[in-house]
């Protein structure tokens, strides 16, 4: 006897049904986007035709969405072989490179941009007036400053040009980069503000009251910014301990 | 599914698309049906495929709407003319190995 498919209404939030699955699969998946989207959206929608397969085969609603689940079988090695699809040309080469190579060539490639800037301007900048000028602040300054910069060109390397959406990739996706970029504009402020306070502490004696004029508004200046500084740089550097403990990134 | 290797998985996507186009589930249970149920890809097994033969510019992909709201859609997969001529080189393949096969078969009882 042939089974007569029993039509049955389905409910009306039938788009949520496999949310949880979902979001759990989205957030594993070592695909680069917009691929993961598209992947988890394609997904959705081959289980809602499933289920509703089921659900007009005569199935309730919980056997319905079992049933539509056990399609789904997406093992590790499912996982590693559309992952291996997607995966960009630039990461397939260094998946092959022992992982300590790997990084460091990472390292080294993501830091090139940066090196080839430094370059550049030592060859267009008499760098060593600027630091012979500026004094050790400046030293200071080239430091935060390259090291926001590094950040930030490791992550648009891991990012966008090998495409690396793994959640471990994503993590770097915090606020590091702008605290020392923070920290970088006032300790320019800061030296900037000390060399004048010292210039201003040789003007001739005969001129007390322009250099005194001059001196002291200068102070909330140099104070302000060696707060503010120490205070970013210190909560990037708690930050990034919270991180290092494994915090979830929601909590910090 | 039953017995498979990655050749072969390449080969049922696309014969199962050569009847027109059809989104991941249509195509697992066009498989199912049309086997008798010996061949069943779990969506987990057809993705790599699909995404793998769609790289390769064997197949086609359209995004299209789902529903009236229109807000969900689906990937709906049809053969291109390189598609169309792998699956004639395969299914040439494939009948030559089945009819091998089917002599020594048939040579053994």
């Amino acid at each position: 006897m042939t089974a007569v498919p029993v039509l049955r209404p389905v409910s009306g939030n039938e788009g949520n049904l496999f949310t949880e699955e979902l979001v759990q699969i989205e957030s594993t998946l070592r695909l680069p986007y917009p691929a993961r989207a598209e992947v988890i959206e394609e997904l959705a929608a081959d289980l809602l035709a499933a289920y509703r397969d089921e659900r007009a085969l005569g199935q309730n609603e919980d056997a319905a969405r079992r049933r539509a689940l056990s399609r789904l079988d997406l093992d590790e090695d499912q996982r590693r072989a559309l992952e291996a699809v997607h995966a960009s040309a630039p990461l397939r080469l260094l998946d092959r490179l022992p992982p300590a190579v790997r990084s460091w060539l990472q390292a080294a490639l993501s830091a090139a941009p940066l090196a080839a800037m430094m370059v550049f301007l030592m060859v267009e900048v008499p760098v060593n007036d600027v630091l012979r000028h500026g004094g050790p602040i400046v030293t200071m300054v080239l430091a935060f400053g390259s090291l926001g910069l590094l950040l930030e060109m490791q992550r648009f390397f891991i990012w966008f040009v090998l495409r690396d959406h793994s959640p471990e990739a994503l993590k770097r996706n915090n606020a590091t980069p702008l605290y020392l970029a923070a920290a970088t504009v006032l300790l320019g402020l800061l030296g900037t503000a000390i060399r004048y306070y010292r210039f201003l502490g040789r003007l001739p004696a005969d001129l007390p009251s322009l250099r005194l004029g001059l001196r002291e508004p200068l102070t909330s200046v140099i104070i302000a910014c060696c707060l503010a500084a120490l205070t970013i740089l210190l909560h990037g550097a708690l930050s990034a301990g919270l991180r290092a403990l494994r915090v979830p990134e929601s909590r910090i | 599914m039953g017995d498979g290797s990655k050749a072969r998985s390449d080969f049922l996507v696309l014969l199962a698309l050569r009847a027109g186009p059809k989104h991941g589930y249509e195509i697992a249970t066009w498989l199912e049906e049309r086997s008798g149920g010996f061949f069943t890809l779990s969506f987990g097994a057809l993705y790599p495929v699909l995404h793998k033969l769609e790289k390769d510019g064997l197949l086609a992909a359209e995004w299209q709407a789902v529903g009236e709201a229109g807000r969900k859609r689906k990937k709906v997969y049809s053969l291109t003319v390189r598609g169309r001529r792998a699956l004639e080189a395969e299914r040439a393949r494939f009948e030559a190995f089945t009819g091998a096969f089917a002599r020594l078969l048939g040579a053994s009882k």
